[in-house]
């Protein structure tokens, strides 16, 4: 038996489909991200899981408790907001207090629990300062503080860091996941970010228009998309029907092909034509576009009428191909996932 | 090079224009003041001379002492009845009745789209114990006609605090730290609207000790209060009103002082 299990869950407003027989198991201990493009109802299943929206079906156990009917404040369960809705009223350690106060905690305890957690956080020195007075950063660290000092047997986050910067993002997702493995605490974030699902989750669920699309770890949802859509959305792939595979590699498949923007390789023509025909397929394509993503140079590339994109590692030795410039392309038949 | 924000005060438009709006705010004030210490006010700028034979003559008269006490009842009783009608019911509307809180904002104003006799006459019917509750002759029926004339005061101010915070986000937050909504409205969201609430507070009893025509209308000589009493001194010297008027400016700008300073000085504290 799983930690969190669900079963069925579905909701509906207004007759229209939000989600729709929701199956999802979490492990404890597990950082599990949801993840999908806006209005795919992520957002609202976290909310149903929380106790926010009442699903019109369907069973949600933690721990092996049915908490399906119970209402928020008994289920358990600590979110930390998009907003993080901190109480505007309170500093940072009364913001903190007020939850186990509700619990009727004795005052000692309270100051050891919230001490420690403030400490845990890093925000000693702002401990008296109120959320207007604090970055966005601060803010989501007192959100998270404010739910973890509760000891909840879960963990919601709902898109937690989308009101930051990029910077700060990348160093607050790593704070996160050092958090998550020392505390052991077991978690459900939403994002729509594909590259944050990657980087934090234990496992990923990717949500499609009210669905779950494919569960799994993040290297499988980034290697083995299990349909276009979800290709589409998560490994900003090249998908290739068969008559277009057809047109290109001069070679038709049965099923569509998923390929990586890193799987395309340049063929070196003072190296000859690398790999025979049977392990590896090659194309001749026109550069039409070059972006430079740090560490990373994007080519927009047209084979005929066909636009592909490849990624290369942006040496600084190698020089970038012009646009317009004529290169033969590579594509190893290992790189390619059936969809 | 950035500009400084910092200018000369002598010369700089932004005092004149500051300047022109404390004057004309606190000119008449100034001029009731200074009549109420005038020996004699005609044809000058300023009073001929100065006395305090007005004041001690006012503060010597019986019916003064018991306008002012009956004004202060009046006052403070309106403002705790009205604050105790209407900020639950701004609150409630706001968190939980979205919809039903379209109609309270017009609900509010409607008293000023009335005539004050005309409200006043609805409120001696109902209180004429005709309907089971006789308030009339009463400082009851005071207090409770200027509930519905100080709603707006309360509604204003509160209601634009609420907007700047993310109420139903607070609430949600609040319940999943296993608060109820009672210990939410009074420990988050009550004090995130005290800046809203001094105003009304301050606004209601401006409001309640300085009104007549209800004042007039409603009780009259059954329960005299300042307003009342300055009627009766209108035949008289306009000395004597300006004593009034001054004695209740000192007390409504006293009052506010400390309500402001009390209900907002926590927030304040960094």
């Amino acid at each position: 038996m799983s930690f969190v299990e669900m079963r069925g869950l579905t909701k509906r407003f207004d007759g229209v489909m939000v989600f729709d027989s929701i199956d999802l198991d979490i492990e404890q201990g597990e950082m599990c991200v949801l993840v999908g493009p806006s209005g795919c109802g992520k957002t609202t299943l976290l909310r149903s899981i929380a106790g926010l929206v009442q699903p019109d079906a369907g069973t949600l156990l933690l721990a092996g408790r049915d908490i399906i009917s119970l209402q928020p404040k008994d289920r358990g369960i600590g979110m930390v907001m998009q907003h993080y809705a901190l109480f505007p009223n309170m500093t940072i350690e009364q913001n903190l207090a007020f939850g186990l106060q509700q619990k009727r905690l004795e005052k000692t305890e309270i100051r050891r629990r919230v001490g420690a957690m403030v400490e845990l956080m890093g925000l000693k020195e702002r401990a008296k300062a109120r959320p207007q007075q604090l970055s966005g950063g601060q803010k989501q660290r007192v959100a998270l503080a404010r739910a973890l000092v509760l000891e909840p047997h879960l963990l919601l986050l709902d898109e937690p860091m989308s009101a930051l910067d990029a910077q700060i993002r990348k160093r607050l997702r790593d704070e996160l996941k050092r958090l998550q493995r020392e505390l052991g605490f077991t978690a459900v974030m939403v994002t729509h970010d594909q590259e944050e699902a990657l980087v934090i989750g234990d496992r990923i669920a990717v949500m499609q228009s009210g669905k779950l699309a494919q569960i799994g770890s993040p290297h499988d949802i980034y290697g083995r998309p299990a349909s276009e859509a979800v290709a589409a959305f998560i490994g900003d792939f090249n998908i290739l029907p068969p008559p277009t595979i057809e047109r290109i590699f001069n070679h038709r498949p049965a099923t569509s092909w998923a390929v990586h923007p890193e799987a395309l390789d340049i063929i070196d023509p003072a190296n000859g034509n690398g790999d025979a025909p049977t392990t590896a397929f090659e194309t001749s394509v026109i550069v039409s576009g070059v972006k430079l993503l740090g560490a990373v140079v994007r080519y927009s590339l047209q084979a005929g009428s066909v636009p592909l994109k490849m990624d290369v590692l942006n040496r600084p030795s190698a020089s970038l191909l012009p646009i317009g410039s004529a290169v033969r392309i590579r594509l190893h038949a290992a790189d390619i996932r059936e969809i | 090079m950035s500009r400084t924000l910092r200018k000369p005060i002598l010369g700089n438009p932004a005092w004149l224009i500051i300047g022109v709006f404390v004057v004309l705010q606190l000119l008449p004030v100034a001029a009731v003041a200074l009549n109420a210490f005038a020996t004699d006010w005609n044809g000058t700028v300023l009073p001929s001379g100065f006395t305090t034979d007005w004041a001690l003559r006012i503060f010597a008269d019986p019916r003064f002492d018991q306008a002012l006490v009956h004004s202060l009842v009046i006052a403070f009783g309106a403002t705790v009845v009205s604050a105790l009608v209407t900020v639950p019911a701004i609150l409630v509307g706001h968190c939980y009745l979205p919809l039903l809180d379209r109609w309270l904002g017009a609900l509010v104003i409607l008293p000023y789209a009335v005539p004050g006799v005309v409200l006043a006459l609805g409120l001696l019917r109902i209180y004429s114990g005709q309907y089971g509750i006789q308030l009339n002759g009463t400082p009851l029926i005071l207090i409770f006609g200027y509930v519905p004339l100080g709603a707006s005061f309360y509604y204003v101010p509160i209601k634009n605090n609420l907007r700047a915070i993310t109420v139903k986000d607070i609430i949600e937050a609040g319940y999943l730290v296993g608060a109820s909504d009672l210990a939410i409205m009074v420990r988050v969201i009550l004090p995130s609207v005290l800046r809203g609430l001094a105003i009304g507070l301050v606004m209601n009893f401006t409001l309640a000790i300085s009104e007549f025509v209800y004042a007039n209308l409603l009780v009259g000589g059954l329960y005299p209060t300042l307003q009342v009493f300055m009627n009766v001194l209108r035949e008289g010297s306009g000395r004597l009103t300006s004593v009034v008027v001054t004695v209740y400016f000192i007390i409504v700008w006293a009052l506010s002082t400390a309500v402001i300073a009390a209900l907002t000085e926590r927030k304040d504290k960094k």
